[in-house]
């Protein structure tokens, strides 16, 4: 089987971020498969395919990497959305977020995020921390057996 | 000023305490002044010595100004403590004045010091005189109330010892009696029980089963003057308490073993008679309490008093009824008003049993008794005299009974009102009797005499002719001897009545003996004379013969027999009776005749009587009384019950309820008087009077007002405290249930009110109740009511009877207070819900710090390290220095935001409290931080660290910080010394960490827990001065203190301290 390069979907709010990451992605070609989202709304709405994405194909991104803070709708409400959609719920979820508040750290958890990273400000060490979410998550993790098939 | 004042002061900077110091002496203050950081010294200094005020500051060595005020609450809650701090937050001090803290002075601004000791040591003072008042009053109020019912005076003596021990405290109180004869003195009671009184017995070998000893033992002289009721001269109280010969040394080491000091003693006297007394021991000064005692001793002796009065009251009683019963043939009984009977005698029961056949009791009618209308007619009208004031006798003959009375008549006299009439009846009868049979067998020797001094009939048995007829019965009938002789008796008109027909004479024969009295002869003139007719027969012979002796009885019958009455009622009336009699001559009071009541009463001999006048004996007290009652019996006005004084034989003044009419004897005018000595009663009324009034007076001293409350009218009697707390006129109030109920116009206190005073008559006991009333002005007070309840024989209620005392003052100061407690709660809540909102507020900042404040750094970073990667080439070297700069110090900062997010976040955590193993922690800690290398080079000695509870995540914050500085700090010398352990004292563990790093100087102690703060730069030792900042606030979240000591090159030791008992 070929390796097969997946989308990855990343909620963030600021372009600077959405630059570097891009920057780090684009390392390994995995920028091409980037879809941007600018919050928690036009999150869920791609998800869901509704509004502008009503007509993107079916299928859901092999990993959302979803930043906390964001205007309308932030990453923890998008992330108790996701889980109790039953379409949803398996979505590999990381929340990338500049944040180490606990309170942030425990209400992830418990809803069941399957990763969490703190954006460093270091720039190397935050393009490789990138850059390993990235591969792992699009490359190498096998994604939820029913997600695909939508 | 310089008033000494006793301060004991907290403070674990010697150069604040310094200052304080300077500050008290300079406000004028004459310093006594214990200071100490410690936790225990402070426990040792506040048990063991005696403080004006507490001053404290409130952050200290292993312990905060809590601490110091829960000690001080607990072992002194008098003392006024006041926080004295550099700096406190105003919710702490909220928190401290809740908690019993009456104020807090900031350092910086000491000159409010004075005047807030100030006023902590007034109100210290008036709380405690206002408690001392408060209780002196309720124990002296509840005594009150019980020694007014008590009837039994072991009872009284108990009463009072236990209260005033009660009162003092911690002494010993006995109380002394001396018996009716003042021949035993006893130690009726003791009281004291923080005393060892076992020990007090002991040492001066009082048996306390035999508590009463024979006065022998004691010297005239004390004895003397304990009689006299001044105990206080007595040489020790404690001599004269066992009233045996104890040596005075003795005493003197039983003083000094109980730490005895004071020693108050009290006399109780009655009408100039020392009866008992109170000792009290004491290791207190007893002078606040004397007045309360005193009152409490007054009401102990009127109460005293009061029994004893009845006493000497119902043995009057006891002696009149025994009096009543003593003389048995006299039938005596008094009535009252209604003629029902207040007391009869056995005689009488009897008499009334056989006359009437009644039962006669107490209460009866003695006129419904009676069933004869004329009886009850002249009974009444004789009753009536009686009531009206008159003393009298008058006889009652029965004469077809052959029964004779003599009724002696008097009236009742109570507070100079007729109450009822007392009767002295003697049946005289017999002596009558007697004399009419003496006067027969006369007649039958007199017989052979013609010249007898009665008439004599002989007459024929068999025919009735008259045979004889001697001179007397001739000249007693007028008729002459031929109107008689030769004549049949039934032929004697005169005669038909009594033997004048054939029955009456055959009946004659046959009984051979026949009397009568009762049928009056008419005499030849018309004019009816009564007889005494005998007739008998007997023989001569051979004839029978009967014999007709006629005596004249009219004289004897109207005058002889009344006369010879009239003698008895008076000797009768004379002997019985209780009252002194005699009859004088007006005009100089010589003396005809006296009763025996008379020589008892005055103790006056018969022989120095009767050659005697009243005015020589000097009887009359005063002479004018004397001349009163002549002019008053001359001028035709009686005297009856009236009071005059009189002297007896020995010179002892009686008072004498005097009665006087005049009396005529052969012509001459007498005065018939009569004395009751009422000298006792007088006494006995004096003694309640008295009893009154010192109670009156009592109760004025205490402010106590005094009620009587009549069930039946609804009257209520108030003493004049009561109108002055009430702030009514006597003149213009009168107080009756329904007017006083109007006073406290508020139905449900009313409801209340009626409802403790019922459950309280239920029960018998005495009650109290607590109600406010309107004044006049429309003010409001409160007063404070103990009452109980009277009842009759039958447990009915008939009075309630209390007293009142104003407590409005201590009302209002009790609603200041609540008033006052419910600001501090609204500020406390208020506090806290800023509080809240503030961490809120802190809480969402620093959310934001976390989020937002990175991102820009990162971008920093970032981009200037593409612009390094991407423009290498068209960078210079000073372009490549200067991104440099940028990138370095934007990672700086991001490091700075992570410590004091962290910084920020250990201060608004919950903490989740466990018991930690801090040896484990420790160890633990040493070996994650410390790094293989660091390990090899350090000497680790790990001492006993003690268990605590705490926040396990926090407190091994608090190990990898001082581990890490330890390490960190000793690295550059040759090897790293490392000691850790910890040490209990008082309820704190103190933990420390020793190194032979650096250290610092301690001129900059104080900078070390400062967030930011270093005392070394980043070139020697890397850090960003959050690592201790942490520390030292997880350590006072825990209540615990953080501290260290250190020298410059001799190494450092850093302390902290946790609560043994967790936190709260």
């Amino acid at each position: 089987m070929k390796t097969e390069i997946r989308t990855i979907l990343l909620a963030e709010d600021n372009p600077r971020d959405v630059e570097l990451t891009l920057e780090a992605l684009s390392d390994h070609n995995l920028a091409n498969n980037v879809i941007v989202v600018r919050d928690g709304v036009e999150t869920m709405e791609y998800l869901r395919r509704e509004g502008k994405y009503k007509q993107r194909k079916t299928g859901n991104p092999a990993v959302l990497l979803l930043d906390i803070k964001m205007p309308r709708m932030d990453g923890i409400e998008v992330l108790r959305a996701i889980r109790s959609d039953k379409l949803l719920k398996m979505l590999p979820v990381v929340m990338l977020t500049s944040s180490r508040e606990e309170q942030d750290l425990i209400k992830s958890y418990e809803l069941g995020v399957n990763a969490y990273v703190v954006k460093p400000v270091d720039f190397k060490a935050f393009i490789e921390a990138v850059k390993q979410l990235g591969v792992f998550w699009a490359v190498i993790n096998e994604a939820p057996p029913l997600g695909n098939n939508r | 000023m310089n008033e000494v004042l006793t301060v004991l002061c907290l403070e674990d900077s010697p150069r604040d305490a310094e200052i304080l110091r300077e500050f008290l002496i300079d406000a004028g203050y004459d310093l006594n002044m214990d200071c100490t950081a410690a936790e225990k010294e402070f426990v040792s200094f506040l048990s063991n010595r005696r403080y004006d005020i507490i001053l404290s500051d409130f952050k200290l060595p292993g312990f905060d100004g809590f601490g110091a005020l829960r000690w001080s609450v607990e072992i002194c809650p008098d003392v006024p403590f006041i926080c004295v701090s550099g700096s406190i937050g105003e919710s702490l001090a909220v928190e401290l004045l809740k908690k019993g803290a009456v104020d807090y002075v900031l350092k910086d601004r000491l000159e409010r010091l004075p005047s807030a000791i100030q006023r902590a040591l007034d109100e210290a003072k008036e709380k405690k005189a206002r408690q001392q008042a408060e209780r002196q009053l309720r124990i002296y109020s509840e005594t009150q109330s019980k020694l007014l019912h008590t009837n039994d005076l072991t009872e009284i003596y108990r009463l009072v010892a236990e209260k005033i021990s009660e009162l003092i405290g911690d002494g010993i109180v006995f109380t002394t009696l001396l018996d009716e004869s003042s021949q035993t003195l006893g130690i009726v009671s003791y009281k004291g029980l923080n005393v060892p009184f076992e020990k007090l017995i002991k040492t001066l070998r009082i048996d306390p089963t035999k508590m009463v000893y024979n006065l022998k033992d004691i010297t005239e002289d004390e004895l003397s003057i304990y009689r006299s009721g001044k105990l206080e001269e007595l040489e020790g109280g404690l001599y004269i308490l066992a009233t045996r010969r104890i040596p005075k040394t003795l005493c003197k080491i039983a003083e000094k073993l109980l730490q005895i000091e004071h020693i108050f003693t009290m006399g109780f006297v009655w009408q100039g008679v020392h009866f008992g007394g109170l000792v009290i021991l004491a290791r207190s000064d007893l002078s606040i309490y004397k007045v309360t005692i005193e009152l409490l001793i007054n009401q102990a002796v009127t109460s005293i008093n009061r029994l004893r009065a009845e006493m000497k009251l119902n043995t009057q009683y006891a002696l009149l009824n025994a009096l009543i019963d003593s003389p048995g043939d006299t039938i005596i009984f008094s009535l009252d008003r209604n003629y029902c009977y207040t007391a009869f005698n056995e005689k009488h029961r009897e008499e009334m049993k056989k006359v009437w056949n009644v039962n006669i009791e107490m209460g009866m009618n003695l006129l419904n008794c009676m069933s004869s209308y004329e009886l009850r007619e002249s009974a009444k009208k004789s009753i009536d005299r009686a009531l009206r004031g008159e003393s009298f006798s008058e006889i009652q003959c029965q004469q077809e009974l052959s029964v004779f009375y003599e009724l002696s008549w008097g009236p009742i006299f109570q507070n100079e009102n007729i109450t009822g009439a007392t009767v002295f009846i003697r049946d005289i009868s017999e002596r009558i009797l007697a004399e009419k049979i003496l006067n027969d067998s006369e007649l039958r020797f007199r017989r052979l005499f013609e010249a007898a001094r009665d008439g004599i009939l002989i007459l024929e048995a068999e025919t009735g002719l008259v045979v004889n007829v001697n001179q007397f019965l001739v000249e007693m009938l007028g008729y002459s001897y031929d109107q008689f002789l030769g004549k049949r008796i039934w032929e004697l008109g005169f005669f038909k009545d009594i033997v004048g027909n054939h029955e009456n004479f055959e009946e004659l024969l046959q009984k051979e003996y026949i009397t009568y009295d009762d049928k009056p002869l008419e005499t030849i003139d018309g004019s009816r004379i009564e007889v005494e007719f005998v007739s008998y027969v007997y023989k001569v012979g051979n004839k029978n013969v009967v014999q007709c002796n006629i005596r004249d009885i009219t004289q004897r019958k109207l005058g002889e027999i009344a006369l010879q009455n009239s003698e008895e009622k008076f000797s009768v009336a004379f002997k019985t009776s209780p009252y002194a009699i005699t009859i004088t001559q007006p005009e100089d009071g010589k003396f005809l005749e006296v009763n025996d009541a008379f020589y008892s009463m005055t103790g006056f001999t018969r022989e120095e009587t009767l050659n005697n006048a009243s005015v020589g004996m000097n009887l009359w007290v005063n002479r004018e009384d004397r001349d009163f009652v002549v002019r008053e019996l001359m001028a035709g006005r009686k005297v009856v019950g009236q009071e005059f004084k009189f002297k007896k034989r020995n010179g002892e003044i009686i008072i004498g309820l005097f009665s006087a009419h005049l009396i005529v004897i052969y012509k001459n005018t007498y005065i018939l008087s009569s004395i009751n000595d009422i000298t006792e009663r007088k006494q006995a009324e004096k003694v309640l009077e008295e009893s009154e009034r010192k109670l009156r007076e009592a109760q004025e001293m205490a402010h106590l007002g005094f009620w009587n409350w009549d069930i039946q009218s609804g009257d209520v009697i108030w003493s004049e405290e009561v109108f002055r707390i009430f702030c009514l006129d006597q003149n213009e109030f009168i107080p009756h249930i329904d007017s006083i109920l109007a006073l406290s116009p508020w139905p449900e206190d009313h409801e209340r009110d009626k409802e403790l005073i019922n459950r309280t008559i239920e029960t018998h006991n005495p009650g109290s109740y607590e109600q406010k009333f309107l004044r006049p002005d429309g003010s409001i007070g409160h007063y404070y009511s103990t009452f109980h309840g009277n009842y009759d024989d039958n447990g009915n209620l008939t009075s309630i009877v209390g007293t009142v005392l104003d407590i409005t003052q201590r009302k209002q100061a009790e609603e200041a207070i609540q008033i006052l407690n419910k600001e501090l709660e609204q500020r406390v809540i208020d506090r806290t819900t800023q509080l809240e909102a503030a961490n809120k507020e802190l809480e969402a900042f620093s959310y934001s710090v976390s989020h937002d404040l990175r991102a820009p750094l990162r971008s920093i970073h970032s981009y200037t390290n593409i612009l390094l990667e991407e423009y290498e080439n068209k960078l210079d070297d000073e372009g490549k220095r200067l991104c440099g700069i940028i990138s370095s110090d934007a990672i700086r900062m991001g490091g700075l935001i992570d410590d004091l997010l962290n910084f920020s976040r250990i201060g608004r955590s919950s903490l989740n409290v466990s018991l930690l193993d801090m040896k484990s922690m420790a160890v633990l800690s040493f070996a994650e931080i410390a790094s293989e290398n660091e390990k090899a080079r350090t000497i680790l000695e790990i001492g006993k660290l003690h268990n605590v509870n705490g926040d396990a995540h926090l407190i091994r914050l608090v190990w990898n910080n001082l581990i890490s500085n330890a390490i960190k700090y000793s690295s550059k010398k040759e090897k790293s010394e490392l000691s850790i352990g910890s040490q209990a004292s008082g309820n704190m563990i103190t933990y420390y960490i020793k190194d032979n790093g650096v250290g610092f100087d301690m001129l900059y102690k104080h900078k070390l827990f400062g967030v930011f703060q270093r005392l070394h730069s980043g070139k020697d030792f890397e850090g960003n001065g959050v690592g201790l900042a942490i520390v030292q606030r997880i350590i006072q979240r825990h209540g615990g203190k953080v501290w260290a000591e250190g020298e410059v090159d001799k190494g450092a030791t850093f302390y902290f301290s946790l609560p043994a008992e967790g936190n709260r």
